[in-house]
């Protein structure tokens, strides 16, 4: 099941963002019909080779797109794997047994499982 | 709705990236001392993915799913914030999508404003009529989809607000707010068909497993579980 989610979200981001709308977004729309458009200014990243989701160079567009698509998931995994490390490394309570906390979890909002219940079970 | 630089003054950039450097740095630590949240990294990953696929709403403008909702009703509140977070980070950093000094600006309207309107939104409805209905996963999309726009509206608002306070051009908080609100009730459809779309799959997915993983068990610890587990 999670190989098949991980497979889709590699096709959203890979070619289903490419038939995403080329229209500018909520926010810029407002910002160019209320005239403050210009007051944006390039970020320091902007020359960076993957900005604005397109490679520099002479790849076809569409392929730069699938490139920075596929990167951008696979780092967000990473750092988010990364930035909560700690949890994958708590010794007790197997991922099967989580798995069914979890569920419990948000059904009933966040009643986190504690360790005692957790045990219990 | 990515803020990029030269949008907001030094101060009120600054003041946002102490809101979201406390926030985050909670929800890291809550997420870190919880229970093993399975599947944070693929969420955040669909987070990233959804974001590139903007879908056109009207008047030669297009949005995108924000997620903040959809995350928080998925893992839980301080587990969105970390996605969201994360998805505004790589995008800023790697893609230049949304500013870097204005990314304390998008982490507090993404990934703490819109997480905590959405969870609130969903557990009140669930609160006030999800009892009777507790085993319906068709009324807990629907009252994920309400969430969802919820967020994106709530999110679009305080921009405006923020706008007012510490924006680069003088505007009148009425006309920024009436453009962002409108502009994003549109958006907050679109959002909301996607959260009640994917909250309704992982439902169904979630109830399954938990079907598999009764089957056997003893009938004691079989019903301790299963008045939760199917309360879905």
């Amino acid at each position: 099941m999670k190989w098949r989610a991980g497979a889709l979200v590699l096709l959203i981001a890979a070619f289903v963002s490419q038939y995403a709308s080329p229209h500018p977004d909520g926010l810029e729309s407002v910002a160019d019909s209320q005239g403050f458009a210009d007051a944006a200014v390039d970020s320091p990243t902007s020359g960076w080779w993957l900005a604005d989701y397109s490679l520099q160079g002479g790849l076809e567009p569409w392929i730069g797109a699938a490139i920075a698509g596929l990167v951008g998931c696979v780092v967000c995994l990473v750092v988010t794997r990364l930035v909560t490390v700690n949890a994958d490394l708590i010794p007790d309570g197997s991922k099967r047994k989580s798995a069914v906390h979890k569920l419990s979890a948000s059904g009933g909002a966040t009643t986190r499982p504690t360790r005692n219940n957790r045990k219990a079970d | 709705m990515h803020v990029p630089d030269g949008f907001f003054d030094s101060p009120t950039c600054m003041a946002a990236a102490g809101v979201s450097l406390v926030g985050v740095g909670y929800a890291v630590r809550e997420v870190r001392r919880g229970e093993h949240v399975e599947g944070l990294g693929l969420l955040t990953a669909f987070i990233f993915a959804a974001q590139m696929v903007n879908f056109p709403i009207g008047a030669g403008t297009s949005g995108h799913l924000m997620g903040g909702a959809l995350a928080a009703i998925v893992l839980g509140p301080a587990a969105a914030v970390v996605c969201m977070s994360v998805v505004l980070v790589v995008q800023a950093v790697v893609f230049a999508d949304g500013g870097i000094f204005a990314l304390g600006i998008n982490i507090s309207l993404m990934a703490i404003i819109a997480p905590l309107v959405g969870w609130a939104v969903y557990r009140s409805l669930r609160a006030a009529f999800g009892e009777r209905r507790h085993a319906d996963v068709w009324w807990c999309g629907g009252a994920a989809a309400m969430a969802g726009c919820a967020s994106v509206v709530v999110a679009a608002g305080v921009f405006s607000a923020l706008f007012w306070l510490g924006g680069t051009a003088d505007i009148a908080l009425g006309e920024v707010a009436a453009a962002m609100i409108s502009t994003h009730l549109l958006i907050g459809l679109g959002e909301a068909l996607i959260t009640g779309v994917v909250v309704v799959a992982v439902l169904h997915t979630r109830a399954q497993q938990a079907g598999c993983e009764q089957v056997g068990r003893e009938q004691a610890a079989s019903e301790q579980t299963s008045g939760k587990s199917v309360s879905l």
